[in-house]
């Protein structure tokens, strides 16, 4: 009986499916593509709009409306995320247009030049701008999690959304390596805890307690002090900027600095 | 004894159950080994189970989940009671860590990165952590959306907590307040976070992470317990010059998963790490990360799907053993690596058992990752059709580009993350099971840092002709040889406790909680906690007002109803999978004394 409940309940799935695959528009099929590669993906929907990990998408009475709201924006607080990011607007387009398809809307009104905007669906800016070339290789570099590893710049600097923000945002670009070379990253000072002194850049310091990242290695360690009596303080140098860039070479941090200067307003 | 769990269960689980233990003695019969050199089984362990604390996700080290303590009893265990509940007001999704115990207090952390201290005595809460998240945290289009907290690590007077962007924490044990916190990685790029317990080894404090169904790269890190600092990082998948890249397609090496999601061991003596790592990526589609001139035995994609054991002061590896090579079924060997001393071929050898996601248990000498055997224990079979002698996988059905392929078990795993429990007083495993299959589609994928890469899509199934899709089983890890078997009708997917006292506990979603006895599997006594169970259940004791400590056994509850659990649920119309968040202390009840 239960084998026959599931076959029941599939059936209506099988013939959007086959509808789908017969379809000659080039949205649908790109759709169908497109959602293969980022929906129907392990733990996600299954397969032909199909319950997986994440619930069945097919033959759920779902409108154009909502269809476009949560492929766009995806669902707040669980595993579904908005692809207005990731997704190229045609691929947008497209899987939207799919994802229709299989709730038995076979012509839905996108409107294809502003799908969203004319939903009423607030779309953000992204984050990133688009780039190529050298400001693109410089980018590559600033987040190279291959090469640089816990080294990269991205380690302690947030950039166009991504990135840890242990430093202040980066508002000023140097013009030139040198000028990098003599940054000087303000509030570092030394600390010493008991017997280990440390480079430490200061974040809050009150009568009651200190917060601070310890920068002796990468990553930095956010520590909370919330007893003063065994903390020193004096000015520091052991810290320096210059000291982390050594992790890139000359022609590397001409690209970071390109890179910079393209996104940084 | 039969009377005693009747009266504290329905008819109908009576029935399933009764019946099961009737068909155990014959379904123990019917499974095959696939491979087993000559052993012999014998007990004499050095390494010790838990006591009053249970201080480590595992337990032990060792990663047992055997307590030593036995007031508590095949005689008495009808006799258990509810001490105290705790409910969480974390509903988020469930409950599915490991409560810690150390001298009387209990700590465990929930889904949304909290972290409770409780009376271990009375239930009562201490203190309460609330972990500050990112804002954006979650890199859209990437698993790092799955949000649960395996458990956390407790080492002198800190609290050690993997978070849900990728941080690691470290709290005061005492006033529950942060003391330091470092990123691991970021999980806005990498699309990674840490979902399981990390582990304390001496001072450090080692951890690895989610994300390996994206593309991206696995690692291990260990820290400075005291300070937080880093300390050494081990990359699952080698880099650039690295002895193992060349078992790997030109520079997919970068997107190769492989991630340790899941809570290693240690061996002391040795002073070695075991963990085992996740898949390879994309899961279902090799096409794109395999040298066309690789053998298809051992060593491609490494070290995906394999156990490695590192030293653990340096994080260098010192051998590896891989379990799926050129894996295309999602069948992570991330899961828990079983230590034990126990005698072989006439000689005493320190060996690891090691169950992945397909469900082949492989025993290997923990020394030197010298390949011993392996067992099957999933009874619906047909990703392989046989193991060799040296463990090779032999009649691989894999998935097609573009054509649905049923296989045996699915990619959810013949065991999900829930953890087997080893019993030195028996010598046995006990291990919760999984029957289900999936048609899985295979698609080739370009990957993108960070960016889901499945290389394709599965959808379960139930294997045709089973009334039952689960069962906790007693297999001897030497022999290879399953000495019992309980079936259970939807899914086992909580961790199993076993005890001194010859008992063996789990739950199963529907909310029940249940005691079987370690030899024959009979069920002892059971009790409908209210809620399903995912999380793992512990042993420990502290004094109430008498003077000699008492034992309770404590078992988190609360259905996971996301990813693996949802995927469960969706296959039962009938199916009532308890939602919930607490933590339910069972003791023996003592009127007059309390």
């Amino acid at each position: 009986m239960k084998k026959l409940k599931w076959l029941i309940l599939t059936l209506p799935v099988f013939t959007l499916c086959a509808q789908a695959a017969n379809y000659e528009s080039p949205d649908l099929r790109r759709g169908e593509e497109v959602y293969k590669a980022s929906c129907a993906t392990s733990y996600c929907h299954g397969v032909g709009g199909m319950t997986a990990g994440a619930p069945r998408l097919a033959a759920r009475d779902f409108d154009v409306a909502y269809i476009a709201q949560v492929i766009s924006n995806g669902v707040p607080d669980t595993t579904m995320a908005g692809f207005v990011n990731t997704l190229e607007s045609n691929d947008l387009l497209a899987v939207m247009t799919y994802v229709a398809s299989l709730n038995g809307i076979m012509n839905p009104d996108f409107s294809p030049t502003d799908p969203l905007a004319s939903l009423g669906i607030s779309v953000p800016n992204p984050k990133q701008k688009i780039l190529s070339g050298t400001p693109l290789e410089g980018r590559e570099l600033f987040f190279d999690a291959y090469e640089k590893g816990i080294k990269r710049c991205s380690t302690c600097h947030e950039i166009e959304g991504m990135g840890i923000p242990v430093a202040a945002p980066i508002q000023n670009v140097p013009t030139s390596i040198n000028d990098l070379r003599k940054l000087i990253t303000p509030q570092v000072v030394e600390i010493s805890v008991l017997n280990d002194t440390m480079p430490a850049l200061i974040l809050k310091r009150t009568a009651e307690g200190i917060q601070f990242y310890d920068l002796t290695v990468a990553p930095p360690v956010l520590r909370t002090i919330s007893e003063l009596t065994n903390v020193t303080f004096k000015e520091g140098k052991s810290w320096q900027h210059v000291n982390v860039m050594q992790a890139y070479s000359e022609n590397e941090l001409e690209k970071l600095l390109i890179y910079l200067q393209s996104v940084v307003e | 004894m039969k009377s005693s769990i009747k009266s504290n269960i329905s008819d109908k689980k009576f029935c399933y159950l009764f019946k099961s233990y009737i068909l155990t003695f014959f379904s123990s019969l019917l499974i095959s080994m696939v491979s087993f050199s000559s052993v012999s089984f014998a007990q004499g362990n050095s390494i010790a189970g838990t006591d009053a604390n249970w201080s480590s996700y595992g337990g032990n080290l060792a990663s047992w989940r055997y307590s030593e303590l036995d007031e508590i009893n095949k005689n008495n265990v009808d006799k258990l009671v509810p001490a105290w509940i705790f409910h969480t007001d974390d509903y988020r999704d469930g409950l599915t860590s490991t409560p810690l115990v150390i001298d009387g207090v209990m700590y465990f952390s929930t889904p949304s990165n909290w972290v409770y201290a409780l009376d271990a005595v009375s239930g009562k809460e201490l203190w309460k952590y609330t972990y500050q998240k990112r804002p954006d945290f979650i890199k859209p289009g990437s698993s790092g959306a799955f949000i649960q907290s395996r458990g956390i690590a407790i080492h002198n007077n800190l609290i050690f907590m993997g978070t849900v962007d990728h941080a690691l924490v470290a709290i005061d044990k005492e006033s529950g307040q942060e003391v330091w916190k470092v990123f691991v990685d970021d999980s806005r790029q990498c699309g990674c976070n840490i979902l399981s317990a990390p582990l304390v080894v001496k001072d450090m404090v080692i951890v690895g992470q989610n994300g390996g169904d994206g593309a991206f790269r696995g690692y291990l890190t260990a820290f400075d317990t005291n300070t937080g600092r880093f300390r050494w990082r081990f990359h699952t998948i080698p880099g650039v010059n690295e002895p193992g890249v060349e078992s790997w397609l030109g520079d997919s090496w970068k997107y190769g998963g492989g991630a340790p999601w899941m809570t290693g061991s240690y061996d002391e003596e040795l002073n070695l790490l075991y963990w085992g790592t996740g898949n390879a990526a994309g899961d279902f589609y090799s096409g794109n990360r395999v040298p066309q001139d690789r053998p298809d035995e051992f060593g491609i994609n490494l070290y995906t799907a394999s156990i490695v054991a590192l030293n653990a002061d340096t994080g260098d590896l010192v051998w590896h053993y891989q379990e799926v090579p050129r894996d295309v079924w999602d069948f992570d060997s991330a899961y828990e690596v079983v230590l034990m001393d126990r005698e072989v071929n006439g000689a005493k050898r320190k060996i690891l058992a090691h169950m992945n996601k397909s469900g082949l248990v492989f025993v290997l000498d923990r020394v030197n990752g010298e390949f011993l055997g392996t067992f099957s224990v999933p009874e619906v079979r047909t990703w392989i059709t046989d193991v060799g002698p040296q463990g090779q996988l032999l009649g691989r059905k894999e998935p097609i580009p573009g054509e649905p392929v049923n296989i045996c078990p699915t990619a959810i795993g013949a065991k999900s993350f829930n953890q087997m429990a080893y019993s030195p007083q028996t010598g046995l495993l006990y291990t919760p099971t999984l029957e289900f299959c999936a048609d899985i589609t295979a698609v080739e994928q370009e990957p993108e840092e960070g960016i889901f890469y499945a290389s394709g899509g599965f959808v379960n199934q139930l294997p045709e002709g089973r009334r039952s899709f689960a069962h906790l089983d007693a297999w001897d890890p030497v022999t290879g040889e399953r000495k019992w078997s309980i079936p259970s009708q939807y899914a086992l997917m909580a961790s199993i406790l076993t005890t001194k006292g010859g008992l063996v506990f789990t739950g199963d979603p529907e909310g029940w909680f249940l005691a079987f006895d370690d030899s024959d599997g009979s069920l002892l006594w059971s009790f409908q906690t209210g809620a399903g169970h995912r999380g793992s259940s512990i042993s420990y004791s502290a004094n109430r007002a008498t003077e000699t400590p008492n034992q309770y056994i404590a078992t988190p509850v609360g259905w996971q109803d996301s990813i693996t659990g949802g995927m469960i649920e969706a296959l039962f119309d009938d199916a009532n999978f308890r939602k919930g968040s607490a933590i339910v202390a069972f003791a023996l009840a003592s009127p007059g004394k309390d």
